[in-house]
């Protein structure tokens, strides 16, 4: 039901490619980065002509990656529309089908460095980005993965943000985007019914079948989480 | 009444010359208008944990005072630039002042030029030395704390980048389009002087 493609070379050419290979959906993988420690917020950049789906994609993608590891979302509801100051917009602008620049966590802070290595956070990272494509492209189609500062031709060494305590930015991007690329085209992964899943890390605990319009509720308190009949 | 004829058209230039001296105190650049122009300090612009705790806006700066340093052949814009890039004193970071430059940057200004408005700023190439710049936050952090610091001075309304003289490269580099805001990537004819 999806295929997936990673392009290669300079951003321009990538979404070139991508719309000469038919794609459906573009995501551009990146983390952000601060000389702060403290930054802590989950964007998605979107292009300054980014259609609505793409709009409701970033904010969907960013609320999710904020509720999973207990960050903030940036930008405007989770999204920089055109980028900060125009930055990033050339890398999505180009293409004909929605287009996400993601950057979901920071590499400078250094527990969401420790996430962004860690085998668990790259899973999680893939799953939410899947279960976002599979939300707003239900139909399947091919998928366009682009790795953030790596495979450009006009800059070959670019690796982008080093990671607090070792690592760079496009490197872990590529691994998380490799896991989501395995997961969207995975047969036992098909999408299917409403499923409700446990987890711990990236290992599932529990999973079962929830009625499409069910309304989950979560009780604190009780630490409850009711599914109505 | 020849004498009060004179003493009239004498009068009137004295006002012309006043309003001359006026019009010239209110000129963009001029003296008093500039803060430390004639004084002795310089502002710098840096991010502050203290300031804006969650980073929620990367764009943020705030300003600490420098002395100025007497004798310098440099342009003010310069020197406040070459103290922008070696980043905040021990005593600022105390204060919760941060950045991206630092003792490893200090060096990366090759030359800022004034040309109609516009500061036309070479840097060597910092890119792999400061390679989280082009992040959505890191770029916002970068930009802000030169254009903010030049913008101190009033003749400066808008900065644009180079890097070793290509001004291609440092857009390229900030995955920024080349655009009407940013000259095209271009700069004017005698800014790379």
């Amino acid at each position: 039901m999806y295929q997936v493609k990673f392009f290669e070379g300079d951003y321009y050419a990538r979404q070139l490619a991508a719309n000469q290979a038919g794609a459906v959906a573009y995501v551009e993988h990146h983390f952000n980065s601060s000389s702060s420690t403290q930054a802590n917020y989950a964007v998605v950049v979107v292009g300054a002509n980014a259609s609505q789906v793409s709009r409701n994609w970033g904010r969907w993608y960013a609320k999710a990656i904020a509720e999973q590891f207990g960050t903030d979302v940036g930008g405007d509801q989770g999204i920089l529309v055109g980028g900060w100051n125009g930055r990033g917009d050339g890398n999505l602008k180009h293409t004909q089908m929605p287009a996400v620049l993601l950057e979901p966590l920071f590499a400078s802070h250094p527990q969401q460095a420790d996430l962004i290595r860690s085998a668990s956070g790259q899973a999680i990272l893939a799953r939410i980005l899947v279960e976002s494509i599979r939300r707003f492209f239900p139909q399947g189609g091919l998928i366009a993965f682009s790795v953030g500062h790596k495979y450009k031709t006009s800059q070959p060494d670019d690796r982008g943000a080093d990671l607090a305590g070792g690592g760079s930015e496009a490197d872990y991007a590529e691994l998380v985007l490799k896991k989501a690329a395995q997961l969207l085209t995975d047969e036992d992964d098909k999408p299917g019914p409403r499923k409700l899943r446990l987890m711990r890390g990236d290992q599932l605990l529990f999973e079962t079948v929830v009625d499409e319009d069910a309304v989950l509720s979560w009780s604190p308190d009780r630490n409850l989480l009711f599914i109505p009949d | 009444m020849m004498r009060g004829r004179d003493q009239q058209r004498w009068r009137l230039p004295a006002m012309w010359r006043l309003a001359m001296l006026l019009w010239l105190a209110m000129l963009p650049g001029a003296g008093a208008a500039e803060p430390g122009r004639t004084g002795t300090t310089l502002r710098l612009f840096f991010p502050n944990q203290r300031l804006n705790p969650d980073q929620s806006d990367c764009s943020a700066v705030f300003p600490v005072e420098r002395p100025l340093a007497q004798g310098q052949q440099a342009t003010r814009a310069q020197r406040a630039l070459q103290q922008l890039l070696a980043g905040p004193s021990a005593s600022e970071r105390a204060a919760g002042y941060h950045s991206i430059f630092s003792a490893a940057s200090a060096d990366l200004l090759r030359q800022v030029r004034i040309r109609g408005g516009t500061a036309y700023v070479d840097l060597a190439d910092f890119r792999s030395r400061l390679p989280g710049s082009s992040s959505s936050c890191g770029a916002a952090e970068f930009r802000s704390q030169i254009e903010r610091t030049l913008q101190q001075f009033k003749r400066i309304k808008r900065v644009r980048y180079a890097i070793e003289g290509d001004p291609r490269r440092f857009y390229d580099w900030m995955d920024e389009p080349c655009s009407k805001s940013n000259g095209y990537c271009g700069w004017l004819a005698g800014s790379q002087r």
